[in-house]
């Protein structure tokens, strides 16, 4: 497809101090209609989980808008339109705008339907009839949804990447394909068909990888199933139906389990950021470990927290940027115990490590702060690729968060499929040298509760959320707790850092990023969902013993809630519910759904 | 019972006492040694023996000594996998005639234990470690049993591949985790606040 010429030398201008956005945000010609509020709703979740679910509607007829409990509940409504951009709802035809105006604004986020034969045209209706700014777009044409992402303006609106006609795989790695291939086009969110068998793997490794995974349902049982899989949006053509199933979710926890990072690996006994320290997370039960990464003068890249070595390493004062990878290798790391005889490990060796574990990286590119030796000189995002090149099984077992704005660009002109995750605001060492403001040409940080303009900041660098999440509203409310429906409802899942204890257990935060991961290790995150057979009595007491796991794959016993879905003569689908009483935080923990016979 | 450390040594020098070999003898028949490939684990050894009919100085060399190393004792040779991958081992007398050739091949270890370093350290007591082991070949039959060296300086519960340590007083314990034929470890140190 082609790109905007200007999306090309974007890069290149900051450096004659020209501030340009890219995608470039050039003014097409003013729209007939410039619609920019964004919806901001106070839902009535159904569910009391503590974050999600998404509700979207998939509309029937039009009394499927404004039906009230409806409208309180569905964040979202689905667009079905044409090649010439109509809708039919009840063999009545109408116009998109008419839709918007009379049925959506103000009322709903519309996700627009959009495909190869009409997504021309609607790019021309966007741009010059109706500038709608809080709408997204849905589709199953990876390269519709690209020519979305490349238009100079429409570029803001989130996509969805339609993925139900494509029956998933039964691995979990096989699912980076779609996630990378969506990422590369800036799709933030995977609809899946809730009937696939193997939706639960799919979702899994959206939320792993920081993705939204939604799922289409067309009946009560795969609406809770599709929350209990790991989907945090539900599509649904009978939304009566989803908001009076969802209420069996009637008691706070999870639907999925909290997905823990941990903090440069497990620190409680190991040296930051070794290898040790690495797998050691993936013993104690992280699914994730977050660590840092340092380019040295010779370009390659070791781990570290610091741009230079004080406090890490029996070495003081040594840049990576002006030591060799080999000299750096003198280093012992010692911050918690020398005796490991452990040096920097470098990202090849980390990326050969974790291969045998479980574990999702998520690697943060500090790269001294990017300097402007380390961005220029040293080509560290250049050399980040070629590493992970050199083994291309790595891919879909990491993504990328970052601090700083030109390795947030760089990644976006040479690895545009690897999802990356914005933790914070700072200003560059490149941007003070050459007196450009952090993050400027995205318009630079605007809070959690800017929702306009951190839609558009988002958008603009095809970044998602992983701000700390130590920021109270003057209510004393973590911000993420507050935002986390609004961003959801829009294909942006929240990430947050980092703790030191199990509080993140109560907040809306898919990955938790944490010092305490060991400390979790014996919480509960799964409970068993074989087919089971009980009595009757039984069945009636609600209550029932079944095997349990905990974030480090220890097995116990615990007596779980019985809550029915579904129920038709002596068979019952059911999700069993147990809590977990924490250090700082309780939670409590649904299973997948349980076929269960009654006799 | 195999330790995580590796050897530094590629080849070594053997002399022997006795009188020199015949001029008539072929080289081939100077040593007796089992030639066929050597298989071993990544961070494991084999060792085989070997007898040396005449008094002749042996050379051990490993083509490629960051897959393997070798030690040689008396009558006997140890070869350590350092990395995954194939070499080979060539053992020829000092004049430089070929005696032996050996296949080594490196492979992945039955039994994986994320413990790089073959040690952790723990500071303090009443502190708890997770090692969660990893069967690399499906194929391989057998029951985890975990194991320690030393019960009162660490205690330990497991189920299966993952157990659960808890350090009970200073000093240090090896941690052996067995699988069929298969067995794997690491030393466990319970240190003061200082690390020591």
């Amino acid at each position: 497809m082609k790109k905007n010429l200007l999306f090309y030398f974007s890069f290149l201008l900051p450096l004659s101090g020209v501030n340009v956005a890219g995608p470039q945000m050039v003014k097409a010609a003013t729209p007939n209609v410039t619609y920019e509020t964004y919806l901001n709703k106070n839902i009535v979740n159904p569910t009391s989980l503590t974050y999600g679910p998404a509700l979207i509607l998939n509309p029937k007829t039009l009394n499927d808008f404004t039906n009230v409990d409806v409208h309180a509940s569905f964040y979202d409504v689905i667009l079905e339109t044409d090649n010439n951009l109509n809708l039919t709802y009840e063999g009545t035809k109408y116009n998109l705008t008419e839709i918007l105006d009379t049925y959506v604004k103000g009322k709903y986020v519309p996700v627009v339907r959009i495909t190869d034969s009409n997504v021309e045209r609607f790019l021309s209706w966007w741009n010059n009839e109706y500038r709608y700014y809080d709408m997204m777009v849905v589709s199953s044409s990876l390269d519709a949804i690209g020519k979305i992402y490349q238009d100079s303006n429409a570029y803001l609106l989130n996509s969805v990447y339609d993925m139900t006609s494509i029956t998933l795989p039964s691995s979990r790695f096989a699912n980076w394909q779609y996630v990378r291939d969506a990422n590369k086009v800036g799709a933030n969110t995977l609809l899946l068909n809730g009937d696939d068998p193997n939706i639960s793997i799919t979702a899994e490794y959206c939320q792993a990888m920081a993705k939204v995974a939604w799922a289409m349902t067309d009946s009560s049982l795969e609406d809770a199933k599709a929350l209990t899989d790991g989907c945090y949006g539900i599509v649904s053509d009978h939304p009566a139906e989803t908001i009076s199933t969802l209420k069996i979710f009637d008691e706070s926890g999870w639907a999925s389990p909290q997905h823990l990072a941990a903090h440069r690996g497990i620190t409680t006994y190991c040296n930051e950021n070794s290898i040790t320290a690495c797998l050691a997370a993936y013993s104690e039960g992280a699914s994730h470990i977050e660590v840092d990464l340092q380019v040295c003068k010779d370009e390659e890249i070791l781990l570290c927290h610091n741009s230079q070595t004080n406090g890490t390493s029996t070495k003081s004062g040594w840049y990576f940027v002006n030591t060799t990878s080999t000299a750096m290798s003198g280093a012992t790391l010692n911050d918690y115990n020398e005796r490991y005889g452990e040096t920097y490990p470098s990202l090849r060796q980390l990326i050969k490590e974790v291969m045998h574990a479980d574990l999702i990286c998520l690697l943060e590119l500090k790269f001294d702060g990017c300097s402007d030796k380390a961005l220029n000189e040293l080509h560290c995002i250049e050399n980040f690729k070629r590493i992970i090149d050199e083994t291309p099984d790595f891919y879909g077992h990491f993504f990328a968060i970052t601090f700083y704005a030109p390795l947030a660009e760089k990644m976006k002109e040479l690895m545009p499929e690897i999802p990356l995750g914005y933790i914070g605001g700072a200003r560059s060492g490149y941007e003070s040298l050459n007196n450009l403001p952090a993050w400027g040409n995205g318009g630079g940080h605007v809070a959690m509760t800017e929702y306009a303009n951190k839609v558009k900041f988002l958008r603009h660098y095809n970044i998602g959320l992983d701000e700390n999440h130590d920021q109270k509203t003057n209510a004393g409310d973590y911000y993420c707790d507050v935002t986390g429906e609004f961003y959801l409802a829009r294909g942006f899942v929240q990430n947050t850092w980092t703790y030191e204890n199990d509080v993140h257990f109560g907040m809306k935060s898919m990955i938790a990023t944490t010092n305490a991961a060991d400390l979790c290790h014996a919480y509960l995150k799964d409970i068993e969902n074989h087919e089971i057979t009980m009595s009757a009595s039984a069945y009636e007491s609600g209550k029932l013993v079944v095997q349990t796991t905990s974030y480090n794959g220890w097995q116990s016993e615990r007596e779980c809630q019985i809550k029915e879905i579904s129920r038709e003569g002596s068979v019952a689908y059911a999700t069993l519910y147990a809590t977990q009483t924490g250090a700082k935080t309780s939670y409590g923990r649904y299973s997948k759904i349980v076929k269960i016979n009654i006799q | 019972m195999i330790s995580f450390r590796k050897l530094t040594s590629t080849f070594f020098f053997l002399t022997l006492l006795g009188s020199c070999a015949s001029n008539e003898t072929k080289p081939a028949n100077l040593l007796e040694v089992d030639s066929s490939p050597i298989s071993v684990e990544l961070y494991h050894a084999v060792t085989r023996e070997f007898v040396v009919k005449e008094d002749i100085e042996l050379v051990f060399t490993v083509e490629n000594p960051s897959i393997a190393t070798v030690n040689v004792g008396e009558g006997n040779f140890t070869v350590y996998g350092s990395a995954i991958g194939d070499t080979s081992l060539t053992i020829t007398s000092s004049n430089g005639d070929v005696l032996a050739n050996i296949d080594i091949d490196v492979i992945e270890p039955v039994i994986y234990l994320p413990v790089p370093s073959g040690s952790l350290y723990v500071k303090g007591i009443g502190k708890t470690v997770s090692v969660k082991g990893v069967i690399t070949d499906s194929s391989v039959a057998g029951e985890a049993i975990w194991s320690v060296s030393d019960p009162e300086i660490i205690s330990f519960e497991a189920q299966e591949l993952l157990a659960i340590f808890t350090t009970l007083k200073r000093g240090n314990a090896l941690v052996t985790l067995t699988y069929g034929e298969h067995e794997a470890s690491f030393m466990l140190y319970v240190t003061n606040i200082k690390g020591e």
